[in-house]
C-alpha cells in the first residue's frame, strides 16, 4: 500500500465511524424516505385535480369507448377527427398549446392493428401522473379490445404503446421534464451541501492535525503534498460512500413506489394476468446519474483543494471558519444561478457561467439534467474545471508545505504571498 | 552515521543555522543543546528532510539524506499528538505502516512495547482516556516502533513524572545498545549529562562547543570544587576570579581559575567553619553550557 493509500484509509475508516457521519447519513436516508411519501401526497393531490384531454381516436366507437373509461378521472372531450397514427393533428396541437386543454390524447392502431397511444401535455407530466394515465388507458384498452379478440392475446393486448411527448420546446423528453421538477432540483441540493461540507471538513481536518499537533508526528514520515493527496482522497471517498448510500435509500424508495403502482394495476386486472413491468425506476435517466458523479467530482475537488490550501495556513478553527466563510461565495452563487437556470437553462447568462470553474459543477449539472447541452460546451466547461483543479492542487501544496507546521497568528496576505515564492 | 557537514539554512533575513556540522554515530546519544530560538528545531527539521539546507549536506552512512532514508528514521517532536478519537493501537498501526512496516510486523512489535512500558491494559484506549504521561508513552512508542536506525528526540521528557523519566531513559539506553544512533535535543542538563557521549551546544545559529562531552570536560580550563555552603562566602574574595553558585544538599559549586590551587580553597575555608563536604570536580554541563551561553541569548 502506498502512502498515499495509508494516509486516505485511515482518513476514510477514522470519518466513516465518526458520529457525526453516522448521524448525517442516517438523517440523510430519513430525508430521502420522507421525501418520497411527500411526493407520493403531491401525486395523489395532483390526482383530486381534474386534467382536461382533447382526445383523438381511431373511429368513434373505440374512441367513445376510451372516452368513456376516462371519464371518471379526467375532463374529456372527443375531437371529432379519426387519427392514423401517433402525429397529433395541427388543430388539436394549437389548442392545446393555447391552453384550451392541459393535454391531448392520440389514440390509435399501430401496423399490428393494436390500440396504441400518444399522450401530449401542454407544459409536462410527472412520472405519476403518466403512470395514472396509463392505468386508466389499460382498463380501456381490455375494455375496447378484449371483446373482439380472444383471451390469449391479453398479454400483447396490455403492453401496448404508450408514449408521452412534451409539447413544450424547453425539455428532452417528457421523462426528462418530470426529473427536472423534483429530482434535478433535489440532487442539486445534494451537490450543494456535499460540496459544501466536504470541503470545509478537508479545512478543519487540516487545522486540527495541526492544533493536535498530530501533523508534527506525521511530517516525520511523509511528504507534505502526500498528506494533502491522502487528505482530500480520503474525504473524497467518503463522499461519494455517503451518495452511494444516499442513491441506494432512493434506489429502493423509487422501487417501493414502483411496486406500489405494480399491486394497484394487478388488482384492476382479470384474474391470472401478470401485471406489466412497472416503469418507475427505469425512468431516471442514467446520464444524469453519471453526470452527477463527474460534476461532484469537479466540484469536490476544485473546493477542497482551495479549502486544504486554507487549512493549512490557518493554527485555529476559528481563522478557518473566517475565510471559509469567504471561500463559501462561489458555491452560494454557483447554486442560486442553478436554481435559476432550472426554470430557462439556455439563457446566454447561464451558457456563460456554466463555463467558469467553481460554478460550472453545480450550473453545468443543471443544466445538462434540464436541456440539451451540446456535447463542446460540456468538454469545454469539464476541460476548464479540470485545469481549475490542477492548479489549485499546486498552490495546494505549496501553502501546505510552508503552512503545515506553522503556528501562531494568521498570516497577512502579504506574508502568504512571500511564503508562495519562496523555495522549499 | 549522521552527518551534517557545513550546514546552513536561513528563512527571509533570519540566520537559523549557520555552517553546522556534526556527527552522530551509532550506539550512542548525541545531545543537542541551546536556547530557545539557537536553531535546534531548524537543524532537526533538516536533518528529517522536512526543510531543504541553503548550503551543506546531511548524510546518512555516507549518502544525503532523502525521503526513502528519512521514512526509516524515528522522531519525537517536540509538540506532539495523537488524534484523540482514534483508538491507539489503531494509529500506532497507521505510523508504523507509514513507516514501510507490514501490518502484522507492526502489531507484533507494538505488543512488545506495550509490555516494555506497562501499557498491555491499555491496548483498546483512545487517547482521551489515557493520563498525559501515558500519552507520552504511546507517542514514544509511535517513534520507534519501526526500529529506527536514527532516532531524533526533541524534549522527550517534558510531561513525564520522575518514574517514567526513568523509564524512557531506560528505553533509550536500550535502543544504545541495540545500535541505534540517538539525537537527543533537550534543556534538561541532568539527563542530557547522563545520557549523551557528544554534545553540541548552538548559539545564535552558531555550533559554539562540539565534540565528546568527556573530551570537553577534561579540557576544560577552569577548577570546580565542591565544598559545604558556609554561612559567609565571602572568603573567596581573596581568589580573584572565584565565582560560587548554591547548589543542592548545602553544597555549593565554586569555579576557579586555572591558576588557583584547590588546596588554598580548602584551607581558607576550615578557617571559618565546619566542612563536611569538599570534592574537587569535572564543570557539569551546565557550568559549560553558562559559560558558552549569555543570558541575553536565552531570552531571545
Amino acid at each position: 500500500m502506498s502512502t498515499v493509500a495509508i494516509l486516505a484509509a485511515r482518513e476514510y475508516m477514522s470519518r466513516l465511524r465518526s458520529r457525526g457521519f453516522i448521524i448525517g447519513t442516517m438523517l440523510g436516508i430519513g430525508g430521502i424516505v420522507a421525501l418520497s411519501f411527500i411526493s407520493a401526497i403531491g401525486s395523489w393531490l395532483a390526482g383530486t385535480f381534474t386534467t382536461s384531454i382533447a382526445l383523438v381516436g381511431p373511429d368513434p366507437s373505440v374512441t367513445r369507448a376510451i372516452a368513456r373509461d376516462l371519464r371518471d378521472d379526467y375532463a374529456v372531450t372527443v375531437i371529432p377527427i379519426s387519427s392514423d397514427g401517433p402525429r397529433i393533428p395541427a388543430t388539436v396541437k394549437r389548442d392545446v398549446t393555447r391552453g384550451k386543454y392541459d393535454a391531448a390524447l392520440v389514440a390509435y392502431r399501430d401496423n399490428h392493428g393494436a390500440l396504441a397511444f400518444s399522450y401530449y401535455p401542454a407544459k409536462s407530466a410527472s412520472l405519476e401522473e403518466q403512470e395514472r394515465l396509463r392505468q386508466r388507458l389499460l382498463t380501456a384498452v381490455v375494455n375496447a379490445d378484449l371483446d373482439q379478440r380472444d383471451r390469449s392475446t391479453i398479454q400483447r393486448v396490455m403492453n401496448f404503446e404508450f408514449v408521452t411527448v412534451n409539447l413544450n420546446p424547453r425539455y428532452k423528453t417528457a421523462a426528462e421534464a418530470g426529473l427536472a421538477q423534483g429530482l434535478v432540483y433535489f440532487l442539486l441540493l445534494l451537490l450543494y451541501i456535499a460540496v459544501v461540507m466536504y470541503g470545509m471538513n478537508v479545512a478543519s481536518g487540516v487545522v486540527e492535525e495541526k492544533s493536535n499537533r498530530v501533523m508534527e508526528l506525521m511530517i516525520g514520515a511523509v511528504r507534505p503534498d502526500q498528506l494533502l493527496a491522502g487528505k482530500i482522497t480520503g474525504i473524497g471517498a467518503l463522499a461519494l460512500t455517503q451518495m452511494f448510500t444516499f442513491a441506494c435509500a432512493a434506489g429502493v424508495m423509487l422501487l417501493l413506489v414502483g411496486l406500489h403502482y405494480a399491486t394497484s394495476l394487478q388488482s384492476a386486472m382479470p384474474a391470472g394476468v401478470a401485471h406489466p413491468p412497472s416503469l418507475a425506476i427505469a425512468t431516471v435517466p442514467l446520464a444524469t446519474i453519471g453526470y452527477l458523479l463527474v460534476f461532484f467530482l469537479l466540484g469536490f475537488f476544485s473546493y477542497s483543494t482551495m479549502f486544504a490550501g486554507v487549512g493549512a495556513l490557518a493554527s485555529k478553527m476559528e481563522d478557518v471558519q473566517q475565510s471559509n466563510g469567504l471561500l463559501i461565495w462561489p458555491v452560494v452563487v454557483a447554486y442560486m444561478l442553478s436554481i435559476f437556470a432550472l426554470q430557462d437553462p439556455d439563457k446566454p447568462l447561464f451558457v456563460w457561467a456554466s463555463f467558469v470553474p467553481l460554478i460550472s459543477p453545480m450550473l453545468m449539472f443543471t443544466r445538462v439534467a434540464t436541456s440539451s447541452v451540446p456535447m463542446w460546451q460540456i468538454a469545454v466547461s469539464i476541460g476548464l474545471s479540470l485545469i481549475c483543479i490542477w492548479g489549485f492542487t499546486l498552490l495546494a501544496a505549496k501553502l501546505y508545505r510552508v503552512g503545515v507546521l506553522m503556528y501562531g497568528k494568521p498570516l497577512s496576505p502579504k506574508e502568504i504571498w512571500r511564503a508562495l515564492r519562496a523555495p522549499t | 552515521m549522521l552527518e551534517l557537514d557545513n550546514v546552513s539554512k536561513s528563512f527571509g533575513s533570519v540566520q537559523a543555522v549557520s555552517d553546522l556540522s556534526l556527527v552522530a554515530r551509532p550506539a550512542t546519544v548525541f545531545g543537542l543543546l541551546g536556547p530557545n530560538g539557537a536553531g535546534k528545531t531548524t537543524t532537526i527539521r533538516m536533518i528529517l528532510d522536512i526543510l531543504q539546507p541553503d548550503r551543506g549536506e546531511v548524510r546518512w552512512t555516507g549518502h544525503r539524506v532523502d525521503a526513502v532514508t528519512r521514512r526509516t528514521f524515528g522522531y519525537l517532536p517536540e509538540e506532539r499528538g495523537l488524534y484523540p478519537k482514534d483508538k491507539i493501537t489503531e494509529q500506532l498501526l497507521f505510523f508504523g505502516r507509514l513507516h514501510g512496516m507490514s501490518a502484522a510486523d507492526a502489531r507484533a512489535r507494538m505488543q512488545q512495547l506495550f509490555e516494555a512500558f506497562g501499557l498491555t491494559d491499555k491496548l483498546g484506549s483512545k487517547p482521551v482516556e489515557l493520563s498525559k504521561g501515558n500519552q507520552q508513552k504511546v507517542q514514544f512508542i509511535a517513534a520507534i516502533l519501526h526500529r529506527p536506525p536514527l532516532l531524533v528526540l526533541d524534549e522527550p521528557f517534558s510531561g513525564f513524572d520522575p518514574i517514567n523519566v526513568e523509564v524512557v531513559k531506560d528505553a533509550v539506553r536500550d535502543l544504545v545498545a541495540a545500535g541505534t544512533a540517538v539525537l537527543l535535543s533537550s534543556h534538561r542538563m541532568e539527563q542530557v549529562e547522563e545520557l549523551c557521549e557528544d554534545i553540541c551546544i548552538i548559539d545564535r545559529s552558531r555550533a559554539v562547543v562540539n565534540g565528546s562531552l568527556k573530551e570537553i570536560k577534561r579540557s576544560w580550563p577552569d577548577r570546580f570544587v565542591h565544598i559545604t555552603q558556609l554561612p559567609d562566602m565571602s572568603f573567596l574574595d581573596a581568589f580573584p576570579g572565584a565565582t560560587v553558585r548554591p547548589g543542592a544538599n548545602g553544597i555549593a559549586a565554586v569555579r576557579l581559575t586555572p591558576q588557583t590551587d584547590p588546596a588554598a580553597i580548602l584551607r581558607a575555608a576550615v578557617a571559618i567553619g565546619p566542612v563536611e563536604h569538599f570534592e574537587i570536580a569535572e564543570p557539569s554541563l551546565t557550568d559549560i553550557y553558562l559559560h558558552y551561553v549569555k543570558p541575553e541569548d536565552a531570552a531571545a
